[in-house]
């Protein structure tokens, strides 16, 4: 068995994570929320509460940590933004003067838009499956949940979102 | 295409426009050891780790990073031991180009970047180097042309394997690189040093063209900061792969700085340096799109408001001529660079900053300014961000309202609210109880408020507190009707203001360990006193 050790605070241990893991894990974060800004304040969050929170981890498998703890961050930024946008709806002068501009939002843009008005676990399903090509079994420990609710939520999560692009083009 | 595709394609391309910040390390070092009280590297050992950090992640990036020993054709490729065969390149080395040893002929532009300094073009050389993130070579200088040899390490030299021209000029005393040019790549454009700057109303995308190759056609570009050589931003064009061929990315730079534009072949060699070509510029990347009002001229200034002039600075003193013209906002004739063009009165706003670099004089701050078909420079100390004064005491609302609210109920009557009634919604019931009929845009909060979603739920204990003391006539304000969270949970606050056409609002989001939100809305009008709060709104949401 891999011996756990406690993650290195210093500087080399730290420098070999980040260059393993910040950069990519910026751009999961970035999937979440809008700006570099709040992705990278998830990610150096995940590190700061890795590297000082005396977690055991076998060498080698800090990945998987920091990336769990990205896609939780993640996950409760979405939530957050969702409840906020719910409960503030956009008057509707406001919304036609930026469609007059030009606003609308790109198919790419369209696409994450309705990812994110999916229920956070299907959405983070959907990330892990079709932007880290992670296996059902990797879902499954990153987010805490069976392999079968991997597939339900994958499964659901397409539907949904087909849903919803299908519903705007109809609009 | 499936819709699988379509997701895939949609998350690569929403996380392909993201980078990290050229300081993120360094910041992240910084919080993990304030975090744990320690500090076991200066912050030059970081800066350093950080720079060779960027510099390793960048040879991984490009996927594929060769050891070679100098002069010999075979190469191992890393990290695993593949042995291929590279085409044997002969490089000749450029001709000395006289012009490009005048200084009188290359001057540096004003405020234009330019490398390191030192004594020698040789300790220039290597500095401009150093700077690019390039160790373990030798730079002899025959002229503007550097011959690069690596440092091998039994301590002899290699080869001369790599030549460039890198343009000196003397500054200072001393000598520094302007530029970098080789036979193997041109930078077209940015072009050094005609556009150099950028103006505060363009994006942050710097266009880079040209012309390149590398191996495999890959030509990797940088921007790289002229203040302390970290790296900025990186992205990769396709040039050609034996022969130069036309290139054109962009690379994104955010605030103001002066950087380097790096254009390298690709396939850097075990030290070997890759081809490369560098042209320095200064960047102003919109940071806020801020526009400002006049705001603080004193009711007797005898100008009668901001003095706009022709640049920074006052008259060591103002003659009668000028005086008049401050007061009637008249151009004033003549050649004085610090003369009167425009006279902006308290309240004068849709004022946009022209360039994002002060100049400081004696202290005070002086920006270049447009208003109308009025430029010119003022002193910023009249001016003011109005958006981000409206986040800001917005923000403030919410707090004195979040302290009012959950702890001293005797804040309540200090809270600035709407004298005709307040307007409050929850979501348990249709109705909008509003006493305020100024309240002019509530038909969009009736019509487009969107459906009760499941679980989207009341609390009774915030609902009915908050419904209280909402319902009650504004002048019954009591200490006596508070407003209770009712949460024996530990809630996570988050406040968050908005500005729109008609309604500022700010939204009090409350979390708890459940990941239930509390959430209360204020949404504020202006008036004479400063905001006001007009409508509350209320939600409990379980997810």
């Amino acid at each position: 068995m891999d011996q756990e050790t406690e993650v290195g605070l210093d500087a080399t241990g730290l420098t070999g994570l980040y260059e393993q893991h910040y950069r990519a894990l910026v751009k999961l974060a970035a999937i979440y929320v809008d700006d570099r800004e709040s992705a990278e304040e998830i990610v150096q969050d995940s590190f700061v509460r890795l590297l000082n929170g005396n977690y055991k981890i076998v060498p080698g498998k800090e990945g998987p940590y920091l990336r769990t703890m990205v896609v939780n961050a993640g996950r409760s930024a979405l939530r957050k933004r969702r409840v906020r946008r719910a409960f503030k709806p956009e008057p509707p002068d406001l919304v036609a003067a930026a469609e007059e501009h030009g606003v609308a939002a790109t198919e790419h843009d369209r696409m994450i838009g309705a990812l994110r008005q999916l229920p956070e676990r299907q959405a983070s399903v959907l990330i892990l499956r079709y932007y880290e090509d992670l296996s059902e079994e990797d879902i499954a420990k990153t987010l805490g949940i069976a392999r079968g609710s991997v597939k339900s939520h994958a499964h659901r999560g397409l539907a949904k979102l087909a849903k919803i692009i299908g519903e705007e083009d109809s609009a | 295409m499936t819709l699988e595709d379509d997701l895939k394609n949609a998350l690569h391309d929403k996380a392909n426009r993201i980078e990290p910040a050229a300081d993120s390390y360094v910041k992240l070092a910084s919080r993990v050891n304030t975090s744990k009280g320690a500090s076991r590297g200066g912050s030059d050992r970081f800066r350093f780790l950080a720079v060779a950090a960027i510099f390793v992640a960048v040879i991984g990036s490009v996927g594929f990073y060769v050891a070679r020993d100098s002069g010999d054709d075979t190469i191992a490729a890393g990290p695993t031991t593949t042995e291929i065969t590279l085409p044997t390149t002969t490089m000749a080395p450029p001709q000395n180009d006289a012009t490009d040893l005048s200084d009188a002929e290359a001057p540096p532009l004003q405020g234009f970047v330019a490398g390191p300094i030192a004594s020698t073009r040789e300790g220039a050389a290597l500095a401009f180097l150093e700077m690019l993130g390039v160790e373990g070579a030798t730079v002899t200088v025959n002229g503007n042309v550097a011959e690069i040899q690596t440092d091998k390490e039994d301590g002899s030299l290699g080869a001369i394997v790599s030549y460039f021209d890198l343009v000196s000029v003397e500054s200072k005393g001393g000598y520094a690189v302007s530029e970098a040019r080789s036979d193997n790549v041109v930078i077209e454009s940015p072009a050094a040093p005609k556009s150099a700057s950028y103006d505060i109303f363009t994006d942050s995308e710097i266009a880079i063209e040209g012309e390149g190759s590398g191996f495999e056609a890959n030509l990797v570009l940088r921007a790289i900061s002229a203040i302390d050589g970290t790296l900025l931003d990186i992205g990769n064009a396709t040039g050609g792969a034996t022969d130069l061929a036309p290139f054109e990315d962009s690379l994104q730079v955010f605030g103001i700085g002066r950087a380097w534009i790096m254009v390298q072949s690709d396939g850097a060699i075990n030290g070997v340096i890759g081809s490369f070509a560098a042209v320095p510029i200064s960047y102003e990347a919109p940071l806020h799109p801020a526009i400002y009002t006049v705001v603080g001229v004193p009711a007797d200034d005898p100008d009668g408001g901001l003095n706009v002039r022709n640049s920074p600075g006052v008259p060591a003193e103002a003659d009668a001529t000028t005086s008049t013209a401050q007061a009637t906002g008249t151009t004033v004739p003549g050649t004085d660079p610090h003369a009167v063009v425009a006279v902006l009165k308290n309240g004068t706003s849709d004022i946009h900053r022209r360039s994002l670099i002060p100049v400081n004089l004696d202290g005070q701050k002086w920006w270049n300014i447009e208003v109308g078909e009025v430029e010119g420079w003022v002193n910023s100390r009249y001016l003011v961000d109005v958006d981000q004064q409206r986040v800001d005491d917005l923000t403030q609302l919410a707090l004195d309202f979040e302290e009012a609210m959950s702890g001293d109920s005797t804040l309540v009557e200090t809270l600035p609210w709407i004298t005709k009634g307040v307007g409050y919604v929850g979501w348990y019931q249709n109705l909008l109880e509003v006493s305020a009929p100024t309240i002019a845009t509530v038909d969009w909060w009736e019509t487009d408020r969107p459906v009760l979603e499941p679980g989207m739920a009341e609390s009774s204990g915030l609902i009915t507190s908050l419904f209280k003391f909402m319902s009650s006539p504004i002048d019954d304000i009591s200490a006596e009707i508070g407003f209770e969270m009712g949460s024996p949970y530990p809630l996570d606050l988050d406040v968050h203001a908005e500005l729109s056409a008609d309604y500022d609002f700010v939204t009090l989001l409350y979390e708890d360990e459940n990941a239930a939100f509390r959430i209360v809305t204020l949404y504020v009008e202006p008036s004479a006193d400063g905001p006001v709060i007009a409508v509350v709104a209320t939600a409990f949401w379980i997810p």
